[in-house]
């Protein structure tokens, strides 16, 4: 392979690696089973702290219990470092991860020392947010021309969470429409290359 | 633009944020070898606390970081580089999480956060230092190797806090993978250089 | 495996629209309302909940009032999905935005029953910051092959409101010059390869 050749298919390959991630976030925050099942091999595994195991069975789990811990999750990705060589891949992700816990789940996921201090504290009384700063390392591989991940493993650096100070009914939050949702009515979902074409030609 | 130009165009770029990513690697890892592959020899990094030669800001940069904070996490958001040839000259929004250390909270903060938040989290003796901002980098490619000739960081706003950071409670007794300063980081072992 | 010149021209789109989104942040924050309409075409739209409608009224809108609502603002850009099919695309940008409002305008920006409980509550007493999370949900065009958005839907998932703990003259904090600023005062306006061109031939 010349040296062209062999410079824009590692490029093909971050872009294609890069949206295998994109797509792990865009998966679990609108709680879409299918769409983080075609981010890892069959084979594939995830170490979650949380869950440590198949990541089908890793896919199953967490999108379940996402939608009972938390009301509205965001993960946020930042720097990407990626290593390829050949079929296979090594990435290391920054990310920043928003949970809106809750009510009633609040002791159970931040413990009998938090609520002491924080329950009731927040300005609507009931929720309260985990912020977590953490990386995702990867490896990944690439089977007939498709790339997915074959082991996640999460390192966590920190965590920080507070009473939720969220407004949604007053001042300018008032007029901050729509929200994000979980139902598959996401606006994502309508958001489209062909819908940009019918708009065009409109 | 030719195919050969758009291609070293995509390269380039390609390049730049590989040097960017690294830079926050070798940060958060205090990897000072690393740190000092980001710049020039005779590149200049301005950086508020440190003005001057960016292998001596290594130097330093890597030893403070170590003093001041457990632990930090220099995230890049928004990238935007204009490339021109061997030069090129980006601008990467920064937001950055630093917890510092016990002994250093009025170092750091001053005392009326010392006098007013301090102690006043759920961790009674951490804090956390957040600071966002920009970098915006001058590079040069010398012999086809992008590197950073100048960088001058931009402070665009600080939020710090009392750190309410849980480990030994709730969902948080279940994380068993954390990060750390050097080599025993477990980005080494399972990771991208 | 070979590479073709469809694969090199959807890199180039993903490059130029990305550099459209990076482009729209620094219109923003910077509150260059020129800057701002060179990032959507001129019949385009954007669905910003504060304001809905077309673009370049949106520009003049949001320039204005960022500066009368907030001191200083981040939009910060994290993950980007793009999707590309010949002349049009659509992305996916999740967004991270700062906001520190301005004291005459906090009662105006948070409502009533935030100001009860966080009034003056501030290490800063009379600053509050807003933090948003959403993402930004754009089509996009290609004319004449330059990419620009056709129609921009901003989702809000969530947001988070605390009085200030900004520092600025005191600790570490007040070794953090220079900061950024609003208008063709910021150091990023030369910051340009030009001027990285000039750092070579000096030496």
């Amino acid at each position: 392979m010349d040296a062209r050749t062999a410079a824009l298919r590692n490029l093909i390959d971050r872009r294609d690696i890069g949206a295998v991630l994109t797509r792990y976030s865009r998966a679990l925050d609108r709680a879409d089973l299918d769409l983080m099942k075609s981010v890892y091999w069959h084979d594939g595994v995830d170490n979650h702290g949380v869950f440590n195991g198949n990541a089908a069975a890793f896919c199953e789990f967490i999108i379940r219990e996402i939608q009972n811990w938390f009301e509205v999750t965001t993960h946020n990705l930042l720097n990407v470092r990626i290593d390829v060589d050949g079929d296979h891949a090594a990435a290391e992700t920054i990310h920043y991860a928003y949970h809106k816990v809750r009510a009633e789940k609040v002791e159970e996921i931040l413990g009998a020392r938090y609520l002491a201090m924080f329950d009731r504290a927040s300005l609507d009384r009931e929720h309260h947010v985990f912020y977590a700063g953490a990386r995702y390392v990867d490896l990944l591989s690439r089977r007939d021309g498709e790339w997915r991940i074959l082991r996640r493993q999460v390192v966590s650096d920190w965590n920080d969470n507070g009473p939720s100070g969220e407004v949604l009914d007053q001042g300018m939050f008032a007029t901050l429409q729509p929200r994000g949702t979980r139902d598959g009515a996401d606006l994502v979902f309508t958001n489209t290359p062909a819908e940009a074409a019918r708009m065009g030609a409109a | 633009m030719s195919r050969a130009a758009a291609l070293d165009d995509l390269v380039a770029r390609r390049d730049i944020r590989a040097v960017l990513t690294r830079y926050c690697r070798a940060l958060d890892r205090a990897d000072l070898d690393l740190m000092k592959t980001v710049y020039w020899p005779d590149g200049v990094d301005v950086h508020g606390i440190f003005e001057g030669n960016a292998h001596e800001f290594a130097d330093y940069i890597i030893r403070e970081i170590q003093v001041f904070f457990e632990m930090g996490t220099h995230c890049l958001l928004n990238c935007h580089i204009d490339v021109d040839g061997d030069v090129a000259a980006s601008e990467t929004y920064l937001y950055s999480v630093c917890r510092v250390r016990p002994a250093q909270r009025e170092a750091i903060f001053g005392s009326r956060f010392a006098e007013l938040s301090g102690g006043k989290g759920l961790e009674t003796d951490r804090d956390l230092f957040i600071m966002a901002g920009r970098y915006l980098d001058r590079f040069q490619r010398r012999d086809g190797e992008w590197r950073i000739s100048r960088r001058q960081v931009i402070h665009d706003w600080n939020d710090s806090n009392a750190s309410n950071q849980i480990m030994d409670q709730g969902h948080f007794l279940t994380i068993d993978t954390v990060g750390a300063w050097g080599k025993s980081d477990p980005v080494y072992a399972m990771g991208p250089s | 495996m070979a590479v073709s010149d469809a694969d090199i021209e959807d890199l180039i789109a993903r490059r130029d629209i990305y550099e459209v989104l990076t482009r729209y942040s620094r219109a923003l924050d910077r509150a260059d309302v020129e800057l701002m309409k060179t990032v959507y075409w001129p019949d385009g739209i954007d669905n910003h909940g504060v304001f809905n409608g077309n673009a370049a009224e949106f520009a003049e809108f949001i320039v204005r009032e960022i500066q009368n609502w907030f001191e200083v603002t981040m939009h910060g850009l994290m993950n980007c999905h793009i999707d590309v099919d010949g002349d049009f695309a659509a992305a996916e940008t999740y967004l991270f935005a700062y906001h520190k409002v301005r004291a005459e305008k906090a009662d105006e920006i948070f409502g009533s029953r935030y100001m009860a409980m966080f009034d003056k509550k501030g290490l800063d007493p009379n600053h509050h910051h807003f933090y948003f999370g959403g993402r930004y949900l754009d089509q996009l065009e290609r004319r004449d092959g330059e990419w620009r958005i056709l129609k921009r839907q901003v989702v809000m998932d969530w947001n988070d409101n605390r009085p200030s703990g900004e520092i600025l003259d005191q600790g570490m904090f007040a070794t953090l010059e220079p900061r950024g600023e609003r208008g063709h005062g910021d150091l990023v306006f030369s910051n340009t390869p030009e001027a990285a061109r000039k750092l070579e031939a000096a030496e």
